[in-house]
């Protein structure tokens, strides 16, 4: 898509201004956007703001509750779980970032080859993504987490195959109802390299439902990765990943339940932002879905 | 159909392929000599080609109808999967009930008062309903109603009233999904010529929602209520392991931590032949609904069709 960008830039300048405009218009996904940058930013500088350093065990303080010291209380080791959420964003939003672009990057190189040429091609690759989207989402990952074992790469590895079928349908089906417009048509015939006519023509036309799902795709990526860690699969402890920290927090929920009620909050308005600058994205992008 | 079921399981057996560690070791445990492991390796079929291995396991699953014997538990998985499955089954099936019953009017209420109150009340709470994580709302659930009001029980199967709080947690999402797409889909209907005409006829707004809104809008609803089926499979898996429901799903979960791969890679299987078995029945009902489709079929079975989601 970046390659795209130059070539593009004169004449869809315009329709970037616009999309964007109607974006800043929409207070719900300012929201999320904002919320989403904060985040970032906080995980980012974790390290300095830290009120506490993340693996700090205080023993006086084990399972203490809420208080001015420690804003959301201590853990099992004593622990401040303020400064451990603060530093198990880095985690948890890297694990959603990174595992949605790899799976939307796959999709996107599949997704186009297969709406562009069609034919056997796409009748065979549809065929085996069928397979892989017959199995639930949140399955396959496990099973693939699972087999490759835990930690930080197969994790990702785990939680980005299963986002590649939904990827592909969406560009081939955008693809599909674009392909036989006269503009690609006339760059088929003025000798563009088939490359170029996807990378250039095609691709910039019908990216829209990718940025969208993209975007609601790292908010669903996050859950999944922090139910993985629940179940003893991706992140493990004492790695500070919101996942971990909840399974971790299990064992003395009942009487202890503010070691499990923050990470999961922080997983929830992620995760909420994230839903809601698509849902923003989606009515910027297409004006008519929303009227 | 049968293909795609074949496909799954040549899937699994090549992740489990791939899978590091010895299933040979695993089994005859830490004090298995290098002799011991190999014999058994030889005995296993381990040493095998790929393509060898691969047709061998899809004749035990397929024709025998052998899915591999726990490392741990020395059984046949198919027969803890079995014994395991009603649980699952009454989870996934009363929140797909559930999503059903509660999404569609949700959604429903959301499109005919668009832009009003009830419109933003219904889609912020579903939008909630789509960022909460189940498992962590059904452990909240715990603290609350098993723990604090002391009104459910926590864990366990002995009753009705156990079912409550998982069906709950699992569904809120799929709920969620249910009431956003039902609206999206009543107001692409909602502002066709043909309402308005309805409209100035002069029926009765309940007419025209039951007799030519819904019977428009509900056709794509349907291929939500088949995917919610497969959130639903997956998040049971969670969330039987937070009220310890002996379902397939917790059988699952332990297997994972003591690494007995043909109980976690078997669950994967039946329970992706069981939503791949959902959807088939998805596109049936789909057929039979839509007239358009029904049409096409009867008339030139040539084209394979039936795919909603193209």
């Amino acid at each position: 898509m970046r390659d795209a960008k130059p070539g593009m830039r004169r004449r869809k300048e315009g329709q970037l201004m616009q999309v964007l405009r109607r974006l800043a218009k929409n207070k719900m996904a300012m929201g999320g956007l904002i919320i989403v940058l904060v985040l970032i930013v906080l995980a980012i500088l974790s390290p300095y703001i830290m009120p506490y350093p993340y693996a700090q065990m205080d023993m006086m303080n084990m399972y203490a509750k809420p208080s001015a010291d420690h804003w959301f209380g201590c853990d099992d080791l004593g622990r401040d779980i303020f400064s451990r959420l603060l530093y198990g964003a880095r985690a948890s939003l890297s694990l959603g970032i990174i595992a949605t672009v790899f799976s939307t990057l796959i999709g996107i190189v599949i997704g186009s080859i297969v709406g562009y040429f069609g034919g056997k091609v796409d009748n065979v690759v549809m065929r085996l993504l069928d397979i892989i989207q017959a199995i639930p989402g949140m399955l396959l990952a496990i099973a693939i987490a699972a087999a490759l074992g835990t930690g930080f790469f197969n994790t990702i590895l785990a939680l980005s195959i299963g986002g590649v079928p939904m990827t592909v349908r969406l560009l081939r089906g955008s693809i599909m109802s674009i392909r036989n417009q006269e503009y690609i048509e006339a760059a088929e015939k003025i000798n563009c390299p088939k490359w170029r006519t996807i990378l250039v023509h095609i691709l910039p036309n019908s990216i829209s439902p990718i940025i969208v799902s993209f975007t609601m795709g790292v908010g669903n990526t996050i859950m999944q990765a922090a139910s993985l860690s629940y179940i003893d699969l991706g992140i493990q402890p004492p790695t500070p990943e919101w996942g971990a920290m909840l399974s971790a927090g299990k064992a003395v929920l009942t009487r202890y339940p503010h070691l499990c009620l923050f990470p999961g909050l922080c997983i929830m308005v992620v995760v909420l932002a994230f839903n809601m600058l698509g849902d923003g994205l989606r009515d910027a992008l297409d004006p008519k879905l929303k009227n | 159909m049968i293909p795609v079921i074949v496909g799954i399981a040549i899937l699994i057996f090549s992740i489990m392929y791939v899978c590091p560690g010895d299933p040979a070791a695993s089994i005859l445990g830490a004090g298995a000599t290098q002799v011991q492991i190999e014999a058994k390796r030889a005995e296993m079929g381990l040493n095998d080609p790929y393509i060898v291995r691969l047709l061998r396991y899809l004749k035990q699953t397929f024709i025998d109808l052998d899915l591999g014997t726990s490392y741990f538990y020395n059984t046949p998985v198919i027969d803890g999967l079995l014994e395991r499955m009603p649980y699952t089954l009454i989870i996934a099936c009363s929140c797909m009930l559930l999503q059903i019953l509660i999404g569609t009017p949700l959604g429903i209420i959301a499109a005919t008062h668009r832009n009003g109150l009830a419109d933003r009340f219904c889609m912020f709470v579903a939008l909630l309903g789509v960022s909460i994580p189940g498992f962590w709302l059904a452990l909240m659930m715990v603290v609350v109603f098993a723990v604090n009001l002391g009104v459910l029980p926590a864990y366990g199967i002995d009753s009705w009233t156990c079912f409550i709080m998982p069906c709950i947690a699992n569904c809120f999402a799929g709920i969620a999904t249910q009431a956003r797409q039902t609206r999206s889909s009543m107001l692409e209907v909602i502002r066709s010529d043909y309402v308005t005409t309805a409209r100035a006829k002069g029926l009765s707004e309940w007419t025209i929602l039951t007799r030519h809104i819904l019977p428009n809008a509900l056709i794509p609803i349907i291929t939500i209520v088949g995917n919610g089926m497969g959130m639903m499979l997956g998040g049971t898996v969670v969330i039987e392991n937070v009220f310890s429901i002996p379902g397939i799903g917790s059988y699952m979960t332990s297997a994972i931590s003591s690494r007995d791969y043909p109980i976690v890679m078997s669950g994967v299987l039946v329970l992706g032949i069981l939503f791949s078995l959902i959807m088939l029945l998805v596109d049936i009902i789909y057929a039979f609904v839509d007239p358009r489709i029904k049409a096409r079929y009867e008339g030139s079975s040539k084209k394979k069709g039936g795919k909603a989601h193209a």
